[in-house]
């Protein structure tokens, strides 16, 4: 019998159906936002930890207060702002094991105390020296805060981490023998009642008279807390690093990680990783500028879904050597203006000089810059159906450097993709996609590889599709030489590694970008850097993305909105900087993290490199 | 383990029992029970606090509470009936601090009317909806039960911790209230 049947006899049958259907659409009509899960983990979390507490500090508040009443005397720890707490060894000077709290309320470990200079010290003391250099002035009253632990905290978090919202101090606790502390802080939240949360525990140790944060925890309970797996504190760190942690909890999360210096408030680089509904790691490639001191820190923050400020932050001790970050962007690119080669600035976009004359019968087209970066090579249109790929110097001169032919196609066909490799001494490699002009031409196409010792290979392409779009990459191995493509077959495309001696089919079976799914957009153009590694520019029909390929699934490295169409990506030798350029000719630099930069030639540029 | 997972394709809950071995822990039995049920939880919660924030706000207070009293629940059927009442509760709990804050506020402008205003059924469904909220709490929380949620006598009766007769007069008297609105008004 239906609920309906037993409660009320079958009558008003049309008023409750009514009834169900407006209560349905009503209810059916409300989206709940995506981060329930992920709050009430954190809640449970914070429960956890609280209780984690609540357990000996309910059990010390007895032996303190006997130890309050005569038995001895106990220490408060005294903050500022804070809520202390009552820490067991200053309770009395033998503490039976049960007496003995759990170490911290996220589980991590209380600094060990030392009479050495913390080897992970991040701030607000890189040296012993610098601490006995403030103890000097610290007698005269200078700086007194550097002496408290709480102090400390806040100023590191809001001034050199940059994080003012986080102005509450939750806790602070001190270990044992006074020589560590741990202060939690945390914020008010604009949202959910306006309520206090906590955010992160500092880590610290006394040196002297002196406090020097050594890390910082998020202030969540395991398991829906961000740790940092890689690198391991105190790590000698370079570009691009690899930052990585466990996952497995909440839903849609994302992690900024920022490569700090920790002796200014500096940032050198960021990366986001996104985890949640079950992916069990998150792992993010941070490129990093070359940074200026050898310590630094490495911040991982979430935001809250809630209201957006901080909800967690974790911070681990980093060092940097030489030659750790990235080298700047090139200061120059090539393109096409006017049908000549031309060089502009990276920096804006600003035509500087032009490397080839006007030429009778078309202009140059698809500029290529050598590995080198003594050539450009470029085609050369000679009229109707003709072209061929020539060179030119990209030393300065006051007047346009002479060409070099360099290959021309076979009679009838027209190259329209393209690449040269000269990684190898003494030898360079060209591969070509030749269209033919007659469109009853067989084959309808070829990709030529050449190599000066003198080899030639074609695979030929019988009717389009398939066919190969934008240009060619050859990688960069030493032996057997391998050639990425975008192969487009019919309606959609994959990344296709064509081997330039053995491959026949214009289709092979080897996919150059593992994982990279027709639904995470159309692939229009890439290429390769030095080290071997690919970049696809694809367009998903809200962005433009370029992706990064590696051994898994591809990783966006950064994306442009718009349902624009990439024409060209050209990634620098080392991979820190891309330029990404659009049918229409819009162009956008992106400098190894963040955001891209739109840049502002005078004219339209569809191809670039350099 | 989770044998099934329950909700039907709207969203609402099902009969089906879905178990949790006892020896899982509460982490997991959060995460199954989250999925299968927060969305028509949520929007119970709606129906009685016409608030998406607040609705929220109350099923994961509801959530946090279920996994701090696992160890004595251990049961996603038991789990589901605690957290049934336990949003119940909190929505009244959340609507009576409302209405005194109301007191001391200027009354809100009525409800524009929505771009369908005008078709019959929807100012039928209008009509019931606003009805329903002018109904005693304990009426309007059965008939959400029972005609959103598709539950049994019994299974309102243990959500709203009273008996079953008292189910059937809270329904019978809410569905006659909202009979004698709505013929007041054709």
């Amino acid at each position: 019998m239906s609920p309906r049947r037993d409660m009320n006899d079958g009558r008003d049958d049309r008023l409750e159906a009514l009834l169900r259907n407006a209560l349905h659409e009503e209810a059916d009509a409300v989206a709940p936002a995506g981060d329930g899960l992920s709050r009430i983990q954190r809640r449970v979390g914070a429960d956890r930890a609280r209780q984690r507490w609540l357990r000996p500090a309910l059990g010390l508040g007895s032996v303190a207060l006997l130890a309050a009443l005569g038995v001895g005397v106990y220490a408060v720890t005294n903050g500022t702002t804070g809520k202390d707490t009552i820490v067991p060894g200053d309770v009395t000077q033998t503490p039976t094991s049960s007496e003995t709290p759990e170490p911290t309320p996220s589980e991590t470990t209380v600094p060990v105390a030392t009479d050495k200079f913390p080897r992970l010290a991040i701030f607000p003391f890189t040296s012993a020296e610098d601490e006995k250099t403030w103890e000097q002035a610290y007698a005269d009253g200078h700086e007194p805060w550097k002496a408290d632990p709480t102090a400390v905290s806040q100023f590191w978090v809001n001034n050199y981490l940059q994080q003012p919202a986080i102005d509450k101090v939750i806790s602070k606790t001190l270990a044992a023998d006074g020589k560590s502390a741990e202060v939690t802080l945390g914020r008010t939240m604009t949202a959910e009642q306006k309520k206090t949360v906590p955010v992160t525990v500092v880590q610290l140790v006394q040196y002297g008279k002196g406090w020097v944060v050594v890390g910082a925890a998020d202030a969540a309970a395991p398991p829906y807390q961000v740790t940092v797996a890689t690198p391991t504190p105190g790590t000698t760190v370079r570009a691009p690093l690899t930052v990585s942690g466990p996952g497995g909890f909440g839903v849609e999360e994302s992690v900024q990680v920022d490569v700090r210096d920790a002796a200014s408030a500096t940032s050198y680089g960021t990366g986001v990783a996104s985890f949640g509904n079950g992916v069990p790691t998150w792992s993010v490639d941070v490129s990093f500028r070359q940074p200026t001191g050898p310590n630094g820190v490495l911040v991982a923050t979430e935001d809250s879904a809630a209201d957006g400020g901080p909800q967690r932050l974790v911070a681990v001790p980093v060092q940097f050597g030489e030659g750790s970050g990235t080298a700047a962007p090139p200061q120059f690119f090539y393109a096409i203006k006017n049908g000549r080669v031309t060089k502009f600035a990276s920096r804006n976009g600003a035509a500087i000089d032009y490397l080839t004359d006007p030429q009778p019968g078309g202009g140059a087209e698809d500029p290529q810059l050598s590995r080198d970066g003594k050539l450009v090579y470029f085609l050369q249109n000679g009229g109707t159906c003709v072209n061929g790929l020539m060179s030119v110097s990209t030393a300065t001169s006051d007047n346009t450097p002479p060409t070099t032919s360099v290959a021309s196609p076979d009679a009838g066909y027209v190259i329209t993709g393209y690449s040269v490799d000269s990684q190898l001494p003494g030898e360079t490699r060209y591969a070509f996609f030749e269209q033919a002009c007659d469109s009853s031409a067989d084959p309808q196409a070829k990709l030529v590889m050449l190599e000066t010792s003198g080899s030639r290979h074609v695979i030929k392409y019988h009717g389009l599709p398939p066919t190969i779009v934008g240009d060619p990459s050859y990688e960069p191995t030493a032996q057997v030489q391998l050639i990425d493509a975008i192969v487009r077959t019919g309606t959609s495309g994959y990344i296709a590694r064509y081997d330039d001696v053995n491959d026949n089919t214009p289709t092979p079976q080897r996919h150059a970008c593992p994982g990279l799914d027709p639904n995470d957009g159309q692939p229009e153009a890439l290429e390769m850097d030095a080290s071997g590694v690919l970049y696809v520019a694809l367009q998903t029909g809200s962005s433009m993305d370029v992706v990064r390929c590696g051994v898994n699934k591809p990783r966006v490295v950064f994306s442009v909105a718009g349902n624009d169409q990439p024409a060209d990506v050209d990634v620098a030798n080392d991979g820190s900087s891309i330029l990404l350029t659009d049918d229409s000719g819009k162009v956008w630099r992106w400098d190894g993290s963040g955001n891209a930069v739109e840049l502002s030639p005078s004219v339209p540029l569809t191809h670039v490199t350099w | 383990m989770i044998e099934s997972v329950v909700g039907d394709r709207r969203g609402r809950f099902l009969d089906a029992p879905t178990r949790v071995d006892s020896g899982r822990d509460a982490d997991e039995a959060l995460v199954a029970i989250y999925t299968a049920q927060y969305r028509s939880l949520v929007r119970m919660a709606v129906l009685l606090l016409r608030d998406t924030a607040a609705a929220e706000d109350v099923v994961q207070d509801a959530f946090v509470a279920m996994h701090g009293s696992w160890r004595r629940i251990r049961d996603t059927d038991k789990a589901l009936a605690y957290l049934r009442q336990a949003v119940v509760n909190r929505a009244r709990s959340r609507l009576r601090h409302l209405k005194v804050v109301e007191r001391k506020a200027p009354a809100p402008m009525p409800d524009a009317a929505s771009a369908e205003y005008g078709a019959m059924q929807a100012v039928e469904r209008t009509a019931v909806m606003t009805a329903l909220r002018e109904l005693p709490n304990r009426q309007r929380e059965v008939l959400v039960l029972r005609y959103y949620s598709d539950l049994s006598e019994a299974q309102i009766a243990d959500a709203l911790g009273i008996s079953p007769g008292a189910v059937k007069s809270h329904a019978s008297r809410g569905i006659a209230a909202l009979r004698d609105t709505l013929e007041s008004l054709s």
